[in-house]
Parts: structure tokens; C-alpha cells; sequence
């Protein structure tokens, strides 16, 4: 098999396709800390794609409470799980090997799943029985102490139950992942990289539904359709991405979990990669931003070796290994970034959700300085800067102000709506 | 009829419960630590900050005022205000706490 080079893991790996990439590849920043949980993206996402019959389990989009919901079930326990069966104790990274641009996150020492394949299969993984796919977010208003049985109450019913320990919302698209695991196992070749802008599609014609990809995507997001006898996944909305959607013609429009956000959590975009794969500098790309020159967003599980380009903005209230586990070891350096966020930062945050169409490029307007404090000892200050969202044409679709203006209703308003 | 109750089996692929987790000190610090700095924010003072705790009401940081006790509560609201420039103003077992 060839070698591919994975800037997540700072080295080679094995892949079963020699490299080509994408001159665009669709990518998108969630914010954790901001989300509620509302699932305003999953219903957003079933109410345009998956209501048909055969879909009925299936939420290409899904928001999951972690550390006790998983849909499927436990998929990245399991996961984690195999990967360590597979190479004892090797998921580690070496932190002195870092390269900004070939390896930002230091070295992965540990086996990928395509490294700890057994014998003829193209990637390490699991096919999740019909009983996993059934509680999409179990334990998400519930908790693991309230024991009851069919049919009986609490013992206590005054008292609401509550978790014993910290949680957060999790959410879950197809990573559209630069070497996706789904695509490197299918037998038929009928999933399918779009060279325009990096999306992860199975040509439904091609499919025989063997379900090669449901068992070897780490993610678990191509979903096998009982009706059709195919596998799904999330298309990206690419033809809002394309720039087919009527509100917006000609223009590209982000897809509908992302602008659905009640949380204004996710921003969405396309990045220009260079033929090597490579993100291209590209410093007023809120995304290039956020993730090359901030380094706040980072991939989730990247230890899998897929390259994954959905990135997280880690919840700072969780203990740290758990998220080092989750999201490697640029965990700390991100969290403490957004704890104390830079000027720039704190004006590229508002960009979230402020608009439907695709932002390729920002600029600031610095306002006044109206806040001053110390955070952890350091003197932080806040200033009202202008943020300016531009299309691919470098054309204002969105501005913003880090503080957001206020409205008072006159007095004969007072009470109308 | 009563539920039988059986321990939490990692290997099950289809016990429905939750992915066990080290119950060990600090699990809560994080997120205490977040609560505190979150309302510091909002202008609160340590005074409405240890109200907040003590309050059954906001179940969360409760949560953490049951687990590890009031004095581990107001040395975290001390700690992280010595952090944000302002010094404790309330002394351990005052009558205004």
C-alpha cells in the first residue's frame, strides 16, 4: 500500500490510494462550548434528507451527550477500544516533533486504523448491530442513577434525576474526511471524493450495500438503508454548497445543520488546499484562522488517521485527558487560547452562524477598547472591533460587532410584540 | 416486579448504560472552575458566588458544593479570584457567608 502523508498525525501512514487531493475541501469549526443541545441541526438535517422510508433510524447529522451517549453505541469506545487491542499501549504522541505546518500537533506514534487492519480488510472496525443504532442520544435528560424498571416509578420522584459528573454536547456529521476510511474499504469503489470540493459521496448506483463502509468508517457515519439495499451518508448539502439554493442563486450556502444553529456554534467553509493536501496559507480564511493560526480548533479522535475536517473547539470544564484522548495533544494550548481569547479571535468567533452564505475571507475594523480584567494573573482586554464577512468575490455579505448592539423598545412598545 | 440490577459490563455491546469513568478527585475541577470564572464575567461578587453554590437550584454547581464541600468551594472562588485581580472578601466560617 502506498504512503500518504497526514499533517493531523505529523507523518506518513498507509493508505490503500496513492495521494490526490481536492483543490477545495469542505470544512467547518463546531464550538462545543456554545452548544445547548437542541438538536435544531439533527431535526434540520431529517427533516431534508432523511424522512424516506429505509431512513427511518438513520441521523446523518446527530448531537450525542458525551461521555454517556454514542450513536451508534459506544462507537468510539469500541473503537478506541480495538485500536488499543491492536497496538498495546501505542496511542501516544511525541509533542517535541512538531512542524507548523507538517505536524502541529507533534508526532502519532500509535497505529491508525488502516496500520492496524487485520488480514484482508482496508481499515480496523466494527459493523454496529440493529440494537446500537436505536437510542441516537441516550442519557442526553436522563442520567445513569435514575434506576427504574418497565413500569415503575422513582423512589424518590421528588427529586429530579441529575448526572453524577460533567457532560457536554457532542456533535456529528461525516468528517468528509481527506482519507476516508469508508472509501478505502469499499469493494465496489463506489464512494467517491469530489475533486471540487473534497466532499465524501457513495454513487448509489454503484453501492451493492455490502456494508464494507459502515464497518470500516471510525465515525460510523455511512448508514446502511434496509429498504433500498444500499449505504447513505451525509452528502454535505452539496448542492446548497454548489450554489443551487433559490434563496441564494449562483452563491454557496452552507448546509442546513450548519445554519440552523439555534447556538450559532458552527461555521463552515471551503479551504484552499495545496496539490500536496495541505491547507494553502490563506490568513483571512476564518477557518485557516482558526485552526492553523489560532490552533483553538482541533480534529476529533485524530489517533484514526483519516484526517477528519470537521474541528472542535474543546468544552473547557472537562478534564483534560478525557479531552486529549478525544481531540490529541493540542487540547491544552486551545483551551487556554479560548479562555483568554486574542483580539482577532474574539471578532472571528462572531462569524459563527452570522450568515447563510459561505464565508471565504474576513477583515476587522478595530472600535475602542470597553472591558479590562485579568484572567489566570494576565491582563485581557476587550475591544469592539468590527468583523466583516466577504464572499469568494471579496464582497461584504456580513458584518458584525464584537459587542453586539442594544435595542430599547420606546415606551408606547413597551408591552406589544 | 423489581428491576434486576446488574454491574456495568464493558465488553456488552448492547447494555444500555453509560461508559463508566474514573470517579476520582478533581473529575469536577474543570467545570467548578469554569462556573466561577463564567460569573465572574457577569460582575458577580464571592458573596453571590457561594449563594450560588450553596443553591439547590442550580443543580450543577450544587453538584459540586455537595461532592466536595464548602471549604473546597470557597477555596476555589478564592483561588480564582486571586487569578482575576480581585482578593476574597468573606473569612472562612463568617456569618455573612
Amino acid at each position: 500500500m502506498p504512503d500518504v502523508y497526514n499533517w493531523h498525525l505529523g507523518r506518513p501512514m498507509t493508505y490503500r490510494f496513492a495521494e490526490r487531493h481536492p483543490r477545495f475541501q469542505f470544512a467547518a469549526v463546531f464550538n462545543i462550548n456554545r452548544c445547548i443541545g437542541c438538536q435544531t441541526c439533527t431535526m434540520a438535517c431529517k427533516s431534508t434528507w432523511t424522512f424516506s422510508r429505509g431512513q427511518e433510524y438513520m441521523w446523518w447529522n446527530n448531537v450525542e451527550s458525551k461521555p454517556y451517549g454514542g450513536y451508534p453505541q459506544f462507537w468510539d469506545v469500541r473503537l478506541l477500544q480495538l485500536l488499543e487491542r491492536a497496538n498495546p499501549g501505542g496511542q501516544t504522541w511525541d509533542a517535541r516533533k512538531r512542524d507548523p505546518v507538517r505536524a502541529p500537533y507533534g508526532t502519532y506514534q500509535g497505529k491508525t486504523v488502516f496500520e492496524a487492519a487485520p488480514a484482508g480488510a482496508e481499515a480496523l472496525g466494527y459493523l454496529p448491530a440493529d440494537e446500537e443504532w436505536r437510542a441516537p442520544n441516550i442519557y442526553e435528560d436522563t442520567s445513569t442513577s435514575y434506576a427504574t424498571g418497565p413500569g415503575t416509578f422513582h423512589p424518590t420522584g421528588e427529586q429530579l434525576p441529575e448526572h453524577h459528573t460533567w457532560f457536554f454536547h457532542l456533535q456529528r456529521i461525516c468528517n468528509h474526511c481527506s482519507y476516508p476510511a469508508c472509501l478505502a474499504a469499499c469493494p465496489r469503489n463506489a464512494i467517491y471524493k469530489r475533486p471540487e470540493d473534497g466532499i465524501v459521496l457513495i454513487d448509489q448506483k454503484r453501492c451493492r450495500g455490502y456494508k464494507k463502509c459502515v464497518e470500516a468508517c471510525p465515525y460510523k457515519k455511512p448508514m446502511f438503508n434496509m429498504y433500498t439495499r444500499v449505504s447513505e451518508k451525509c452528502i454535505g448539502c452539496y448542492p446548497r454548497v454548489e450554489g443551487r439554493e433559490p434563496l441564494f442563486p449562483g452563491a454557496p450556502v452552507e448546509p442546513r445543520c450548519m445554519v440552523a444553529c439555534v447556538g450559532k456554534i458552527r461555521l463552515q467553509g471551503l479551504v484552499r488546499l495545496n496539490p500536496d493536501g495541505s491547507w494553502a496559507e490563506d490568513r483571512q480564511h476564518p477557518l485557516y484562522y482558526l485552526v492553523r493560526v489560532a490552533r483553538v480548533a482541533l480534529p476529533l479522535y485524530p489517533q484514526f488517521g483519516t484526517q477528519p475536517n470537521v474541528y472542535y473547539i474543546p468544552p473547557r470544564w472537562v478534564p483534560r485527558p478525557y479531552l486529549r484522548q478525544m481531540f490529541g495533544p493540542g487540547v491544552d494550548e486551545a483551551v487556554e487560547t479560548y479562555m483568554a481569547p486574542p483580539r482577532e479571535l474574539l471578532a472571528v468567533l462572531q462569524l459563527f452562524r452570522s450568515t447563510q452564505r459561505i464565508v471565504f475571507s474576513y477583515r476587522i475594523e478595530e472600535g475602542p477598547k470597553v472591558f479590562e480584567t485579568r484572567i489566570n494573573g494576565r491582563k485581557w482586554e476587550m475591544f469592539n472591533d468590527t468583523v466583516i464577512g466577504l464572499d469568494r468575490a471579496g464582497k461584504e455579505i456580513v458584518r458584525l460587532s464584537v459587542q453586539e448592539p442594544v435595542y430599547t423598545r420606546p415606551r408606547q412598545h413597551l408591552n406589544s410584540i | 416486579m423489581r428491576a434486576i440490577s446488574k454491574p456495568f459490563a464493558p465488553d456488552d455491546p448492547l447494555t444500555l448504560v453509560g461508559v463508566a469513568l474514573p470517579d476520582s478527585d478533581g473529575a469536577l475541577e474543570e467545570m467548578a472552575r469554569t462556573f466561577v470564572q463564567e460569573y465572574l464575567l457577569q460582575g458577580w461578587d464571592e458573596r453571590r458566588l457561594l449563594a450560588l453554590f450553596r443553591n439547590p437550584f442550580y443543580r450543577a454547581p450544587h453538584l459540586v458544593y455537595r461532592v466536595c464541600g464548602e471549604e473546597y468551594v470557597r477555596r476555589l472562588i478564592a483561588e480564582v479570584l486571586a487569578g482575576w485581580g480581585q482578593q476574597p472578601a468573606l473569612q472562612e466560617g463568617s456569618d455573612d457567608a
